[in-house]
This record gives C-alpha cells, sequence and structure tokens, in this order.
C-alpha cells in the first residue's frame, strides 16, 4: 500500500495506484536513463497518471530506451510471477521473445503518428516459466513530450485468450457438428442410394404413393418413391419424377382404378389386387395392380403381362384362324370326296352293266378280274362314303333333341344286320339312357363303333360285343359313361391315343384295313357332344371304348336307372 | 292310283335313264315318266295348276338349283301339297338334310341297275298302297 504521508506533491499522480504505483514509488530511478522522479516532465506524468487510474490494462513505453509502465489491470497479462515487476525495465528485456515485433509496432507509431488497431490478435509470450500462446486485442497510440514530439507509446491493451479460445471451441464444434451432420447426411444419401439401387434392380413396377387432398377429398397421389421400372414408363427415372403428382405425368390415370382402387385402399387400408386394362395416355397395358397401405402411403406394385396378353390374343386369332381354317378344310374335303363319289358310282355302276352284257362270252379269269374292278371301286366308294360322313358335320348344324340311346343302337344293328350276321358276332344290349344330343351323330359313332369289332375281330373266336352305361362323376362334371366291349383282336395301348386321328390304321395281317376314319367320326361326334373318349385295349385280349357324354339332364338318367 | 305322270329331275342322263328304265319294268309300259335335266325346268313345269304328277324324284345336287331348294319351292305351290317328293343323292349322308329340307323320302344312288330296280320297288310300295 502506498503512504499517504510519504508522496510528495511531485508524485501525486501517484495517489490511488495501488502496487503499482508503489512500485514506481520504490523504484530506483536515479539509476535509470530517467533520472529521479522529482525530474520528469509533465507529459509522462500526466500519462502515467492516466494509465495508472485507468481500471483498463494499459501499458506505457516512454523514452528512447523504450522504459516500461503498467497498470494493476495490465498486471495479470505479465503472468504469475511472470515478468512482474517490469515497471522501469527497457522493454527489450521484458519482451525479449517478441521484441523484433514489438520494436517494429512501436516505430511505426514513431514514425506515422497514427495510432495501430489490433483483434484478438496472437502474441505468444514468455509467462508461467513457458511460451504460451496469448490473444490480444490492442492499440499503441503516440503520447507527446514536453517538447511536442513523440516520446512514448501508449498501449491499451485486452488479452482476450479466453474469448478467443472459447470462440475457436464454438467454431472447432460447430465445425465438428458440421462434419457430423455432412456424415449423417451422406450415410442417408447412400442408404437412399442403396434403397434406389434395390428397388431399381426389381423388373416390376414400384411407386410408394402420398395423397394430395383438395376440399377433404383425395384429388391425386403424389410420388414419394418410384423404380426405374415404373419411371421408364414415362421415359424418365425416378428422381425426375420424385414429388411430383402422378396425374402431371399420367393425366389419364384419374379415369381408372389405378387411382380410385388406390385412394380407396388409402381410406379403407385395405389391401387390393386387381386387373386393370390402362388405355390412357397413349398406353396399352395389361396389369395384375395391388394397392397397400403403409402409414400415411400407399404402396403400389405391379405385373405388366401386356406382352402375355397380347401373346394371348394372337393365339386366340391363330385358333380362330385355323378353325377357319379346319372348315375349310373340312368343306373342302366333302366337295372333293363329292365330286370322287360320283365317278366311282359310275365305275361300279358300268363294270356291272358291262359285266351283264358280256353274261357268258366271260371267262372264268375276265369274271375274275372284273370283280377285282368292282370291288376296288366298291373299296374306293366306301371310303369316300366315310370322309363324307366325316367331313357332313361342319356343312349341317345338327339339332340338339332328347336320343333314346337304346332305340338309337338297335336301329345300327338293324342296319348292320347283314354284317352282324356274316361275322357270327352277338350283342348284349344293357339298358342305355336317354341324353340330350344330335341324334345322327350318336347314331353314325354306335354305327362305326360297333362296324369297328366287326372289321377287327378275331377270326379264331366267335365275337362278343357288349354295350352297357352307367352314370359317372369326374372332375366335377355328370356324365354317362358309355361302354362297347368287344373280344376282338384289340391293339397297343400306346396306340389308345393314335386310333382317334385321321387316316390312322392299325396293322393286322390277316384283316382287310378299314379306311381310317370311322374313329375319327367317333371322336368327332364324342367332341361335338363336349365329351371324352378313351380306348383301352391289349393286343388278343378285346378293346374297350369307353364314352364320357356330360349329363345336362339329370331327371332323364334318374328315371332311366 | 291315277295315270298321272312321275317325274325325274336328274342332270345326270345315264342315272336319268337307268331311274326311268325301272320305273318302267315296275309300273309297266304304259306309265308316263316325264325326264327334266335340272331344277329350272322342273319348277317352271310346276308353275302350271294343271300340273299335277304323282311322284317327283329330285337330284340333290343339279346346277343352278340345289335339290333342296327346289323341295322347298315346290312345298310352297298349294297345288303340290299332295305330292309326294323324293330325293336321290350319291351322299347317303345327305338323308338328314333331305328330310329337314321336308322330303318324302331319301335313296341314295345305286351303283347297278338292279340296285335301281330296288329303289322303284320301294317307290311303288312306299307310295302306292
Amino acid at each position: 500500500m502506498l503512504e499517504q504521508h510519504s508522496i510528495g506533491t511531485e508524485a501525486n499522480f501517484l495517489r490511488n495506484t495501488g502496487e503499482s504505483g508503489q512500485l514506481i514509488l520504490q523504484y530506483d530511478w536515479d539509476n535509470s536513463s530517467l533520472g529521479p522522479l522529482s525530474q520528469w516532465p509533465s507529459s509522462l506524468r500526466t500519462t502515467l497518471g492516466i494509465v495508472l487510474h485507468s481500471a483498463f490494462p494499459m501499458f506505457l513505453f516512454w523514452g528512447p530506451d523504450n522504459i516500461c509502465f503498467y497498470n494493476d489491470a495490465y498486471r495479470p497479462s505479465l503472468g504469475l510471477p511472470g515478468k512482474h515487476p517490469a515497471i522501469g525495465k527497457p522493454a527489450i528485456e521484458v519482451w525479449p521473445e517478441i521484441w523484433e515485433m514489438t520494436a517494429a509496432l512501436i516505430n511505426e507509431v514513431y514514425l506515422t503518428g497514427n495510432a495501430l488497431w489490433f483483434e484478438n490478435k496472437l502474441i505468444p509470450i514468455e509467462r508461467n516459466g513457458r511460451l504460451e500462446d496469448v490473444y490480444w486485442t490492442f492499440s499503441h497510440s503516440p503520447v507527446y513530450g514536453d517538447n511536442g514530439t513523440i516520446a512514448g507509446v501508449l498501449v491499451t491493451s485486452l488479452e482476450t485468450t479466453p474469448t478467443v479460445i472459447a470462440q475457436q471451441k464454438i467454431k472447432e464444434t460447430v465445425l465438428k457438428r458440421t462434419r457430423e451432420l455432412e456424415q449423417a447426411n451422406a450415410s442417408i444419401s447412400q442408404a437412399n442410394a442403396y434403397l434406389q439401387d434395390i428397388i431399381n434392380s426389381f423388373k416390376q413396377p414400384l411407386q410408394v404413393l402420398v395423397p394430395v387432398y383438395e376440399g377433404g377429398e383425395i384429388v391425386d397421389f403424389r410420388f414419394k418413391l418410384t423404380n426405374q421400372a415404373y419411371a421408364s414408363y414415362a421415359n424418365t427415372t425416378p428422381d425426375a419424377i420424385s414429388g411430383s403428382r402422378v396425374s402431371e405425368i399420367f393425366p389419364g390415370y384419374l379415369k381408372t382404378t389405378s387411382f380410385t382402387n388406390v385412394a380407396r385402399t388409402f381410406l379403407s387400408g385395405e389391401t387390393d389386387t386387381w386387373m386393370i386394362h390402362y388405355d390412357q395416355d397413349g398406353l396399352d397395358l395389361y396389369n395384375e395392380m395391388t394397392a397397400i397401405k403403409m402409414g400415411d402411403e400407399v404402396i403400389l406394385h405391379f405385373a405388366d403381362y401386356t406382352k402375355l396378353k397380347y401373346l394371348e390374343f394372337e393365339l386366340l386369332n391363330k385358333i380362330t384362324e385355323l378353325e377357319n381354317s379346319n372348315q375349310n378344310l373340312e368343306a373342302f374335303a366333302h366337295a372333293a370326296s363329292h365330286d370322287l363319289k360320283e365317278p366311282v358310282r359310275k365305275i361300279q355302276m358300268f363294270a356291272n352293266i358291262l359285266q351283264g352284257q358280256l353274261g357268258d362270252k366271260l371267262s372264268e379269269q375276265n369274271r375274275m378280274t372284273f370283280s377285282k374292278i368292282i370291288s376296288a371301286a366298291e373299296r374306293m366308294g366306301k371310303l369316300i362314303d366315310d370322309l363324307l360322313q366325316y367331313s357332313q358335320f361342319s356343312l349341317l348344324p345338327p339339332l340338339m333333341e332328347p336320343v333314346d340311346l337304346n332305340e338309337n343302337v338297335r336301329q345300327v344293328i338293324e342296319d348292320l344286320e347283314v354284317r352282324i350276321q356274316e361275322s357270327n358276332a352277338s350283342l348284349i344290349l344293357k339298358e342305355l339312357p336317354v341324353i340330350n344330343g344330335y341324334k345322327r351323330q350318336l347314331y353314325q359313332m354306335f354305327q362305326n363303333l360297333i362296324s369297328n369289332s366287326l372289321k377287327y375281330r378275331d377270326p379264331a373266336t366267335p365275337l362278343n360285343i357288349e354295350i352297357s352305361a352307367a352314370p359317372c362323376t369326374e372332375n366335377g362334371i355328370n356324365y354317362h359313361q358309355l361302354e362297347v366291349r368287344d373280344n376282338g383282336l384289340g391293339f397297343e395301348q400306346q396306340f389308345a391315343e393314335n386310333i382317334f386321328q385321321l387316316f390312322t390304321r392299325l396293322q393286322h395281317t390277316s384283316m382287310q384295313a378299314g379306311s381310317g376314319i370311322g374313329l375319327s367320326t367317333v371322336k368327332r361326334v364324342v367332341d361335338n357332344h363336349k365329351g371324352i373318349v378313351r380306348a383301352e385295349s391289349q393286343p388278343g385280349n378285346g378293346a374297350l371304348f369307353k364314352i364320357f357324354l356330360p349329363n345336362s339332364a339329370p331327371n332323364v338318367e334318374v328315371s332311366h336307372f | 292310283m291315277n295315270d298321272q305322270p312321275i317325274i325325274i329331275a336328274d342332270d345326270d342322263a345315264d342315272d336319268s335313264e337307268y331311274m326311268r328304265t325301272a320305273l318302267i319294268s315296275v309300273f309297266g309300259q304304259d306309265k308316263q315318266v316325264i325326264q327334266v335335266p335340272n331344277g329350272r325346268e322342273l319348277l317352271a313345269l310346276a308353275k302350271s295348276p294343271t300340273f299335277r304328277p304323282e311322284l317327283i324324284i329330285i337330284d340333290m345336287q343339279m346346277p343352278f338349283i340345289s335339290g333342296t331348294d327346289i323341295l322347298c319351292k315346290l312345298r310352297d305351290q298349294q297345288h303340290l301339297k299332295q305330292v309326294p317328293l323324293v330325293i336321290m343323292s350319291g351322299d347317303k349322308y345327305n338323308l338328314e338334310l333331305a328330310y329337314r329340307a321336308g322330303a318324302d323320302g331319301f335313296y341314295s344312288k345305286p351303283t347297278s341297275p338292279e340296285g335301281y330296280l330296288e329303289v322303284a320297288i320301294d317307290i311303288r310300295t312306299q307310295y302306292y298302297r
């Protein structure tokens, strides 16, 4: 503490100036370049008075040696104990580590007379036994001596190290957080890209939609996420349409179930799958769509089976073409066989007449030759007859009517009586149903089946033919199962399918071959009745033909069984 | 039995002739048999209200008008309502078509003179009782 009484009037400016004032008082100024305190110039006293009384940290370099003065407010900046006490020492002794810079600043003030100003400037100084990074906000300003020239430099300075460090810390934290955010952002982008890559790999178009409301109603949807398969329908990319309204890309969709059903799923929460033929916006697509509600969004995906649908159309066209072509072929076959029939009949006719005319003039050999001509012509006539029978169905629209098969078969047996007798065959006829069918065709079916049995009988065994019927159910459909069974030659089971094809003849060495049309006619009759025909056989064990005719009127059947 | 003619409408002269021969041998030399070579001539004949044949035999396939079309046109003529109309065809499967068109009888064309004789005999049995 500075003692009031020890201060003379010449040292009044040191009153109440704390430790710094006392140090000035106690300093041995006599051996310094400034000389005793009582001889100091008034400019120095005045300046020091201001410096020492200020609560703001201040420092003064005075005179050619830059003698150091500072106030109590400045004291902490010198460290503990640090450079303190430095009062009275030439600056070069106090700040040797930064003297070069300090001297430069002081010199500039001397030279220019202008004040210098620095903010948060890093000036590392030696204090507390080490070199510290210290930040300063300071000004160097000239102080004029008694003779009107610059005699010192006043430094008002504030150490801002804590502020700067705090700012740096904030800056670093901000930087760190920014980096973390950027990383998180990058991760999210990466995850999004990853998800987009995955959904782009799906060939099935996918959309995630959010509803657009107007007046409380869903009027549209917005794309939240789509995959490339979907975006490709609009020749664009998922990125380009993200956030757009669906109607901006496909205006026509609002008229289709691809809007209405999706809105319904959003409102009801119920997953929906449906078929759609999308014929808007210049597109012609056949899709199976599925809408699933997920939170406040709807996932919509679809399977595009347009190609399949076109193939189906193509197939249907081909089938129609084939049917037409088949009908044309049948009509042609019918016309051709009809035209062939007449000349053959004429050959038979005139061969018979010529034979009659020649009468006794013919030798035995001549007669043999004649009979060969006539029998060849007959065979050809029968062949043509079979073709006419097979092909007539395409010409004549048949009428469905109740047909009593018992009567039907009896008629066949009557008409084939001669051949049955010649074959020495016995027929067993079980009770048959009355069915709704084509009478004439059913007649021809039985005629061909019985003829087939007669034709392929075993010469060594008396022929038995049994015709029976029973109701049956197959694949949930009720059928009349008709059976024609014989004990003739039979055939290999492997040919069971082939025998119904046109012109198929199985080899029977001892027998005269048939036309290969008869069983095809059977198949056509069964087909016309929407039925099924199957053949079962083993060589030597006879043949069994099973015919399944749909039983559309069960009442009729009940009355018969 | 009256003395009205039997009409044969057939474009095939051989068939027509064999049919006529068979009819003559069954019905006797005095039987009047008129032959026409196609449906147009038959319909021209039929227009006359005095045209009252006993029976008409019509070939199914003839030029200009088919046998079944002729049947329909003849059936429309009031004065021919009672006249039996018989169809002949080389295709025996035309039977159903013929009956549906309103034929009273159907014969498959024979392959020998004896066959024609059988047809003539059957015609007498069926329509001259």
